[in-house]
């Protein structure tokens, strides 16, 4: 048996929430409305039709490249990218080729650093829905702002991927509030490329672009499948070509899609309805970015002395470490940091961010929910009892569930724990 | 360009299939020989010294042409207006035969 | 009340004055499309009744559109057969502005198919015939709008002009024809063919017409990011100021051209000289540069350009696409394919800034550049089957300016030994149309074009 090292880029779509399309001033909310009803003769490629760009949704990428640490180009255009689909009304989609808007930046998570290669703008194409004996097409999205990133091949297992994204999809939807970042809807997509290397660090002669992960749960899933699919075809001296895989999320696989023998030959050219971009330095560095969530977790814990839970907890929903720097800030007293934390995580919270105060349950109906989570979760019960916190945490969201209303947190666990230590 | 390049059949099926045309076959021997004159003609580029030029990718000088997201959207089309050109409609959709 | 022959100008001035109304003008020239238009075949698409639309300073007069123009509600091709059922949802920017300036719309002009040709007889629908001599072509491709001033069938039409388009059938049909600065006028709602050259253009009897139809549909349009925000003066009023020029005559342009036309252009430079402008020689790129820096660009737009057509949302599928259109598709392709688009169509880029760079030199030392329009007066219909490439050979003194991006006016200069017309063309800086348009209308008052239009409206009586 061979030892082989994954070697993955990805490729992460981001849908941008203007209220415009990227070249026309449609409406770019376009989900889930009637098919066909938000179209106008540029998005919809009507002969004469012409497209002039979206100033905003300019902003927003350099925005989100920014916040990725890259270098924002000065000189930037669009280009024509050629390829004939129906759900493409031009028969070519204005993207960038050679002059993105920005390259070069890198995000450290757990520890490593994860290098973008480019961040780019485009348009979105129709979306086309296969029935058995036809496909059918709505142009409602074409033409809406996608944010193309990319990064270099730095990844190799599925965990850092995961955390990569995760961490992308917390800047992008709840910091830079540029995208819904919703991978279940479409407006954030993911296509690692991933290969495998007997020598680590030499870059293989194929790659594996994998489709249709529509979900945050089963990304590691499909990395999973996919380099032990691939170390399997290796060791039994398969050779490996370019191809393109879907993956299945009921039967859990991935399967082919195309074989990409040649690469598509694009023809890229200027786009030559659209002037080209000229930046001046000085604008581009005044770009203001918010605190960002790595940056405000090393804040939590360096000057105001949280603990990285805590820390952890209120950046993972901004509107939560909203409230605690509001909070703390109205205190004056960074000795109340910890206190403040602890009474913002553990409360519940309406969607306007208004506290809920916890309804008066009968202790009966906790008790009796209690007994039944205990009961059909046996293993966390006896991990708990071996130490493992975590298990507590697990038991309690599981109680919080079978409760269905908001409940004092504090108050619960105490009773839980009481419960638990009564059944020993 | 490599000397003795000429446009030939399999290059021109290629083109075809990338530019999404169907040709009669009969039409082909006589769209090889005009194709390639006209190539042909157009190499005489080649005879001009373009070391330091920069390509014009635009003509003029425009520049950061935009319009404000949220701008007035003056021209949606109604139902009416977006199928009145096709036979190619169920529903609310455009349909075309099946993508495998 | 004679009207035949009356310039657009003369037209408002006398239904400014209640010598004529509004409806007998439309319905005059309406008369007379109808009349002709089986003999000509300009019109693809002409109704039998003009409804009247706004009121403004153009009193109702109605205006041929070439079908490359989109046109609300009325069927608009390109004359081709692949959109022959399209009715647009919208109007062009062009057709909307001056429909709100008062025109209305004549009818749809014939085309050579997708704007590909010098010629008309690309057409789907059957050529066009040159009004001087109906066995040869108007040119092309604005050859209908061409033919529909020529014999009078309206005295402005709205043409477009990628390189030649609007200058070649001004020239072959003998009146005049005006190519405007690249942006100058917006290519919103016009089937595009090469984007990077399209223009709008005006084909005329009178310069003094074309500089008031160019002040109505000039100017920034929010639709078309390609139009500068750059004022649009008052040309009809620049015009009347005759100034002095320093021309440029560019040998290269004379060598190939038929000697008639050579001699009127001469004989155009005594006439100027004599009216106090300096007439200098000037070098410039040989055009046969141009015509391959601009095969190549044009060709490759269009590729792009026509990728939308695929039967789905509206027209026929791709197979309707003519023998020029799947050719000129093809080359684009090829020169924007991997591995040989560096060597031709990024290469045919650079020779473009060689030749817009040679263009502001010589603009440092002449202020208008003058040479022939056209290599070649009217050709026999049929005769280009015989050229691989006829369109770009025909345009081949029109491509450099064009692929510079620069305004031209076409104007005539008389006639060859065939008796057929002969034209010049005059170029400008960008954006100083005001210039062109000054120095072809000096040329215009000096010598009333010759009496042309009288000799050849005798053969069309109303």
């Amino acid at each position: 048996m061979n030892k082989y090292f994954p070697i993955i880029g990805l490729e992460i779509h981001v849908e941008l929430n203007t209220k415009s399309k990227m070249f026309c001033q449609c409406s770019a909310d376009y989900f889930n409305k009637k098919p066909n009803s938000v179209v106008c003769p540029v998005c919809l490629g009507l002969p004469g039709a012409l497209p002039v760009p979206n100033k905003k949704a300019i902003e927003y990428t350099q925005f989100i490249a920014k916040a990725l640490n890259c270098k924002l180009n000065q000189k930037s255009k669009f280009d024509r990218k050629h390829y004939f689909y129906p759900d493409l009304p031009k028969g070519y989609q204005i993207s960038q080729y050679d002059q993105p808007f920005a390259n070069n930046g890198f995000l450290l998570i757990n520890n490593k650093k994860f290098r973008i290669q480019r961040v780019h703008l485009e348009e979105d194409a129709g979306k086309l829905i296969h029935k058995s004996n036809a496909t059918y097409v709505d142009f409602n999205r074409a033409g809406v702002p996608l944010v193309e990133i990319v990064t270099k091949p730095d990844f190799d297992n599925s965990t850092d991927i995961k955390d990569f994204l995760e961490y992308l999809h917390l800047l992008i939807q709840q910091y830079l509030k540029v995208s819904n970042a919703n991978m279940e809807e479409g407006s954030m997509r993911l296509e690692p490329n991933i290969s495998l290397t007997q020598k680590k660090g030499e870059l293989p002669d194929y790659k594996i672009e994998v489709k249709n992960i529509n979900s945050f749960k089963f990304v590691k899933k499909a990395v999973d499948f996919e380099i032990d699919r691939q170390t399997r075809l290796l060791n039994k001296n398969v050779k490996l070509k370019n191809e393109t895989r879907g993956y299945d999320e009921n039967k859990a696989i991935t399967f082919s899609q195309r074989t990409k023998e040649e690469a598509k030959d694009y023809r890229y050219f200027p786009e030559p309805d659209i002037p080209p971009f000229t930046f001046l330095k000085k604008d581009l560095d005044q770009i203001k970015l918010p605190e960002l969530p790595d940056e405000k977790l090393q804040r939590y814990k360096s000057e105001l002395k949280l603990t990285h839970n805590q820390a952890l907890l209120l950046i993972k929903d901004v509107r939560k470490a909203e409230l605690f720097e509001k909070l703390t800030l109205k205190e004056n007293s960074l000795s109340n940091a910890g206190k403040i934390a602890n009474f913002i995580i553990n409360r519940a919270y309406d969607k306007n961010m208004k506290i809920l105060e916890p309804e008066q349950i009968d202790k009966q109906v906790i008790s009796k929910a209690i007994k039944v989570v205990l009961k059909s979760n046996q293993k966390a019960v006896n991990d708990y009892s071996l130490g493992k916190e975590n298990a507590l945490f697990f038991i309690l969201g599981q109680v919080i569930r079978v409760i269905g209303k908001n409940i004092n947190i504090k108050e619960l666990k105490s009773e839980l724990i009481k419960q638990i230590n009564s059944i020993k | 360009m490599k000397k003795g390049f000429k446009l030939d059949k399999n290059i021109i099926a290629y083109l075809a299939s990338l530019s999404n045309l169907t040709l009669n076959p009969k039409e082909i021997p006589s769209l090889i020989k005009k194709l390639e004159e006209t190539r042909e003609f157009i190499e005489n580029i080649n005879q001009i010294n373009t070391k330091k030029v920069k390509p014009t990718e635009h003509p003029g000088n425009l520049k950061n042409v935009t319009f404000n997201d949220g701008d007035k959207d003056e021209r949606k089309l109604n139902e009416e207006q977006t199928f009145k050109n096709t036979k190619n409609k169920k529903g609310d959709y455009f349909i075309t035969k099946k993508i495998l | 009340m004679k009207l035949i022959g009356k310039t657009l100008t003369e037209l408002l001035s006398l239904i400014e004055k209640k010598q004529i109304s509004e409806e007998e003008t439309t319905n005059y020239f309406l008369k007379r499309a109808l009349k002709y238009n089986r003999k000509l075949n300009v019109f693809i698409i002409l109704p039998n009744k003009i409804k009247y639309l706004q009121k403004g300073v153009l009193k109702g007069i109605p205006i041929p559109f070439k079908d490359n123009f989109l046109t609300k509600g009325i069927s608009t091709s390109a004359s081709s057969n692949l959109l022959k059922d399209f009715i647009p949802p919208y109007n062009s920017t062009v057709v909307q502005r001056l429909l709100d300036n008062g025109s209305s719309i004549l009818g749809k002009t014939n085309m050579d198919a997708w704007a590909h040709g010098s010629s008309t007889e690309t057409s789907d629908f059957g050529p066009t015939r040159n009004p001087w001599d109906t066995t040869r072509s108007p040119g092309g491709s604005s050859g209908g709008s061409a033919a529909a001033v020529s014999a009078y069938l309206s005295p402005i039409a709205i043409g477009s002009e990628t390189a030649g388009s609007v200058r070649q059938p001004a020239s072959w049909s003998g009146i005049v024809g005006l190519k405007p600065t690249y942006g100058r006028v917006s290519r919103y709602g016009v089937i595009a063919m090469g984007s990077s050259l399209d223009c709008p253009g005006v084909l005329a009897l009178s310069v003094k017409d074309s500089a008031l139809i160019l002040s109505l549909i000039a100017g920034k349009d929010k639709y078309d990011a390609t139009t500068p925000d750059i004022s649009v003066p008052n040309y009809q009023d620049l015009i009347n100021k005759p100034k002095k020029y320093k021309i440029g005559i560019p040998e290269e342009y004379l060598k190939d051209t038929e000697k008639d036309i050579k001699n009127n252009i001469l004989d155009a430079v005594k006439i100027y000289e004599k009216m106090g402008h300096k007439i200098i020689k000037i070098r410039l790129m040989s055009p046969k540069y141009s015509v391959s820096v601009y095969t190549i660009i044009q060709r490759a737009e269009v590729s792009s350009n026509l990728s939308r057509y695929d039967g789905l949302r509206y027209g026929k599928t791709r197979d309707f696409f003519g023998e020029e259109a799947k050719k000129r598709i093809m080359l684009g392709t090829f020169t924007l394919s991997q591995g040989y688009v560096d060597e031709y169509y990024k290469k045919a880029q650079k020779v473009r800034t060689l030749i817009i760079e040679g263009f502001n030199k010589a603009f440092k030392e002449v202020d208008l550049i003058l040479a022939p329009s056209t290599p070649n007066t009217a050709m026999k219909l049929g005769e280009s089957s015989k050229y691989s490439f006829f369109g770009e050979l025909m345009d081949r003194l029109n491509e450099p300016s064009s692929v510079a991006g620069l305004p031209g006016i076409s104007i005539p200069s008389g006639l060859d030994k065939k008796e057929l017309p002969t034209s010049m063309q005059i170029i400008g800086r960008s954006f100083e149309e005001e210039s062109i348009l000054n120095l072809a209308y000096q040329f215009e008052q000096e010598t009333n074009f010759f009496n042309l239009y009288e000799t050849l409206l005798k053969n069309y009586p109303d």
